[in-house]
Formats: structure tokens, sequence, C-alpha cells
């Protein structure tokens, strides 16, 4: 009946079900970058899984709106999952003459850099990178202070913790993530004897004996010291930030070959393209944009300047910045793009206000490139557009009208992810969340 | 029996494939390969019907979630490791005349066949080496019961 390719019309597709995953279909197909019949096929089969899927749950007694969500949040993130059938399109042949091509460029860059600064007939060293510390400093630069004496032995973390702070003259904050889940529940005592340490090797020497997976952190601000698991930080100081790598495509090295590269040499473990919790990318016409604490995209960034991005050629189109330096530019000092100031982590949105806020503001914003892109408002879309502003409407022709395409796919998903933890907060309630207040 | 539930803070990695309580680097991508060739081995199936056959026989251990499934069969497909087919599937009490909605049905092709005994050969060669160090489960398991 309907003159969809997606034919998602079909009488056992409940019709909400079905314009749900016509939807999420749609903002995927483009995605895909494939040609069009792998695309389509690609498209009619993850159609017919999503139908089953929902088919089942709901007779299972699963509401359709949730089995729907559920179905469509098994396939993750559109961008990834994109990326992965693109990925999953190359032969092994093509792929390693893709690794070639990226080592022989990255090699060109290496050595056109090193006799850049060395000049030619001058031993070369390779470029290295200089990593954060381990354990990072607090935000006023300090994390060097210093504690006089202390010597625990076989104390709790937390007694250890509270010395340490009244060491340092500080008031200590522990942020908790919850019941096993932040690295300062671990069953270990902690025995320290060291004599005017400093906050950072105190740290350091509470964490060698812990896991990855429970390694704490500090901050100090003011006067306090605030504890949490390097997570929790992580999660916290995530920012967004963007990269010129215009340089790099015109080389011939595809965004995924960079994309693979970077998640393969840096923090490799914590990249959700990797099955990780912390950081992740993607990239938008010339653009790459990684969301990541700096410790994860100061790296990339390197690797990016190694392989030719953000050379002179983004320069001239950023006046504001100064040096060949990197190209990383917070997205908020950046732009206006309100999508862009949301912290990728869920745990950002604090409580269903914060959510709702949120979703609205994203409803307007994506109504208004709907008007720049001249498609069709709907009731809801007009509905969100309660303010008032005078846009510039791209027309096929104009070279931003992909930029404004690619934002407005961006502010679809964002909101269909956002949608989701909304109705996950609402089945949790107000006491599910909330973090608990200083322990002392 | 229900499927573990995922929690709110898993919720961005719901498109992973993993086995519970492994850590999620031991299932991807090798493991979910291994897996699904021979998943295929007892014949042909569709995607959806791998993901539920490989929670089943796992007793809900192992899920082969869709955001890692496709994109495998699809890389099986272009390296010749198994052969797609179409089908076209109605629903009960649609018109003769109706569109249904297509299926993709997937067989191991004899280079799949191959590269599964292959991938067997080495799992269980690795598996021997590790039970040198550890011992063999069956010996674990009468320890433990002891």
């Amino acid at each position: 009946m309907s003159t969809r390719p997606l034919k998602l019309s079909e009488a056992a597709a409940p019709r909400e079900a079905a314009d749900a995953v016509a939807s999420w279909l749609r903002v995927l197909e483009p995605l895909l970058k494939l040609p069009d019949r792998e695309r389509s096929a690609i498209v009619e089969e993850l159609d017919s899984h999503l139908r089953e899927r929902i088919r089942d749950q709901m007779l299972a007694g699963v509401p359709e709106s949730q089995a729907v969500r559920a179905a469509i949040g098994e396939l993750g993130d559109a961008a990834l999952l994109a990326r992965r059938f693109r990925a999953a399109g190359r032969s092994p042949l093509r792929r390693l003459a893709m690794n070639t091509l990226v080592l022989g460029v990255a090699g060109a860059a290496l050595v056109t850099s090193i006799v850049a600064v060395r000049g030619p007939g001058v031993a070369s060293n390779p470029a290295v990178y200089q990593p954060e510390p381990a354990v990072m400093k607090g935000a006023d630069g300090s994390g060097k202070q210093v504690v006089d004496e202390i010597a625990l032995q076989g104390a709790t973390l937390e007694q250890a913790l509270m010395q340490i702070a009244k060491g340092a003259g500080l008031k200590l904050f522990i942020h908790r993530d919850g019941p096993g889940n932040d690295g300062l529940e671990e069953d270990d005592s902690v025995t320290l004897l060291a004599h005017r340490a400093s906050l950072e090797r105190l740290f350091e020497l509470i964490n060698e004996k812990r896991s990855s997976s429970a390694k704490i952190d500090f901050r100090v601000v003011g006067s306090t010291l605030e504890v949490a698991s390097r997570a929790f930080f992580d999660r916290r100081d995530t920012q967004l930030v963007s990269f010129d790598i215009a340089p790099i495509l015109n080389a011939g090295i595809e965004a995924d070959r960079l994309i693979e590269a970077i998640t393969s040499m840096v923090e490799m473990e914590h990249w959700e393209e990797n099955g990780g919790e912390t950081g992740r990318m993607t990239v938008v016409g010339e653009r790459l944009f990684v969301s990541a604490p700096p410790r994860m995209w100061r790296q990339a960034a390197w690797m990016i300047e190694q392989l030719g991005g953000g050379q002179p050629g983004h320069e001239a189109r950023g006046p504001e910045r100064a040096g060949p330096t990197l190209t990383a530019q917070p997205i908020l000092a950046q732009r206006e793009l309100p999508i862009l100031r949301l912290r990728a982590e869920k745990a950002a949105a604090d409580d269903a206000a914060n959510l709702e806020k949120q979703i609205k503001h994203l409803r307007r914003e994506l109504a208004w490139r709907k008007v720049m892109l001249g498609a069709e408002l709907t009731a809801e879309d007009r509905a969100a557009m309660d303010d008032s502003r005078a846009v510039k409407a791209v027309g096929p022709d104009d070279p931003r009208r992909k930029e404004v395409e690619a934002e407005a796919a961006a502010i679809r998903l964002r909101l269909f992810e956002l949608a989701h933890t909304y109705d996950e907060w609402r089945k949790k309630g107000p006491s599910g969340g909330g973090e608990p207040g200083p322990t002392r | 029996m229900n499927p573990p539930e995922f929690t709110p803070s898993l919720d961005r990695y719901i498109g992973m494939g993993y086995i519970v309580g492994m850590p999620r680097r031991d299932a991807q991508p090798d493991s979910a390969e291994l897996v699904l060739l021979s998943l295929l081995a007892d014949g042909p199936q569709y995607g959806y019907a791998l993901t539920k056959e490989a929670t089943a026989r796992s007793e809900g251990r192992v899920r082969l979630t869709p955001g890692v499934l496709y994109p495998l069969l699809k890389s099986l497909e272009t390296q010749g490791l198994v052969v797609a087919s179409w089908e076209e599937v109605k629903s009960g009490g649609a018109p003769e005349d109706a569109a249904g909605r297509k299926r993709k049905w997937y067989r191991l092709s004899p280079k799949g066949r191959r590269r599964l005994e292959q991938r067997i050969a080495a799992h269980r060669a690795y598996r021997a080496i590790i039970d040198a160090f550890i011992g063999p489960a069956d010996a674990g398991q009468e320890d433990g019961a002891r």
C-alpha cells in the first residue's frame, strides 16, 4: 500500500513501529556511503531484522514503543554501524593496500616534519608524542601539593584518602559512581610510607596495585581534593573537538582508515569502536569530530598532525589561531550548534527537567535546519519553533548544504538517544540516580 | 529465560557483541566469527535466527547483537566465506499479490568451511596451551567439588 521504498507497511508491522523503523533507517542509509545496491540490501535486511525483533518482543508482552526503542537500540549508534558496514565491505587485500598507503603517507609526513625542524643532513629522531602524566593534576595546576609525612599500613582506601587530604590541607570529596562501578570499593588495603610526597606521586603509588578498571584519579579544586574513578573524570572532562582532515583525505587516505589508525594506536581499549567506554569519533565532510577526554584527543591530534592534518591549509581558514599547532578547537568556542553543547555522555543529563529542556532545544534546532534545507515542516516542527530568527536558505547548489544536512542528521540521532535516556529515567524515577554528597 | 538486561550505563554499547561475564574484547571480533561460522555449519540461516540461535545454544551467555552480526556477515560475504541468497516472506493474511519483505539467508561456502576448521583447530590449540597451566576445565570442577 505504501509507496515508500522501505516496504514497512506490511500488515504484521504495527504502524508506530513501522514509522520509527523507517525513520531510523532513513538516518542510517545516507551514512552508509556504499553503492546503491549494497545500501538498499543492508537497509532491507535490517528492516526485516527490526520488524521480527519488535514482533517477538511484543508477543512476549513488551509494549510497542518500548519494543521499538529496544530493537533499534540494539543496533547502536547509526554512524558507528555505518562505519562497520563500510569496513566490512573492504576485502582484506584492499585493507592491506590502504594500511600501506596510510603508513606511506604517515612516514612521508614524519620525514618531512623532521627535516623541516632539523634541516637536511642532521641526524633525525622520530617524532615522539609527549603523554599526559598518568595521574592528571588539579585544574589549578595543583597536584604538586606536598604531604609532609604519611605512614599507613593496611588502611582502607577511604582512610588513606582522608589522611592524604588532611596532610595536604584539603577537604576530601569522593565521587561515587555506584557499587562495584567506581573502583573505590576494590577490596585491597593501602600501605604507604612517604615523606614530602606530592599528591601526584601518592596517587601513582595507590594506583600501582590496582587493576586498570579500578584506577582512581583526583583533582584539586579550591581547597577540596576531589577523588573518583578515572572513568568518572573521563566522563566529566570529555570534550567535543574537531579537526580539519582535508589534507589527509586529499592525500587519498579514507576517513575510515584514519579512524582505524587512531583507534588502534591511541588508548585502544577506550574507544567505542573497540568496545570501550570513553571516546568516540565521526567524520562529517572534511572534519573529524572527536568526543573524548583531553588525554585521548591530544594523542589523536598528534597522529592527525603527523599525517598532515592541520597544516597551513587549515590555518588560513582559522585566523584566530596562531602557530602551526593542533587544529583541535573546542566546539563550544567555535560554533553555535546547540547539539554540540551536549556532552557525549548520557550522564550529562542530570534530571528529567534538564533532559526535557535539551530535547525541546534539539527539536527547535532541527526544525530550523529543516527550514534552511527547504524541507516540509510537520506540526511538531512548527510547535517546536517557539523563537524567531532569520536563517539563510541553503539551496541544492549551496556548498553549506551538506554541512547543514549532516547537522540535521546528527541532531536527529541525538534526539533519539535522549528520548531513550528520558524513557529510562522515567522508568527508574528520580530516586534511581543522583550522586551522593561529600563523604566528609 | 529472559536474557540479562542492559543497565542504562551500557546503553551506548548495546550494538556490541559480547560474552556475558567475560571482558568485552574476548567476544570481538574473532570469537564472534567463530561462533557465527559454527552456527552456519549446521545449515543455512538468516540474521535474526542466528542471534536467537546463539543466545539459545549458549543459554544466554553469548549475545550476537545486530550491530556486530550484520557487519560481520557482510565481511564474511566479502571474503567469500558465506554465500547469501534472498527469500521473499509474506505475513499471514497478506493478499496474494502483495509484496512481502525480503529475508537474506546465509550458507557456509567451502572456503568458509575450511576457515571454520582452521579456527577450531587454532582455538583448541590455544585452549590446550592455557590448560597446561591451569588444568583442564573438568579437573577444576572436580577440585571445586571436593
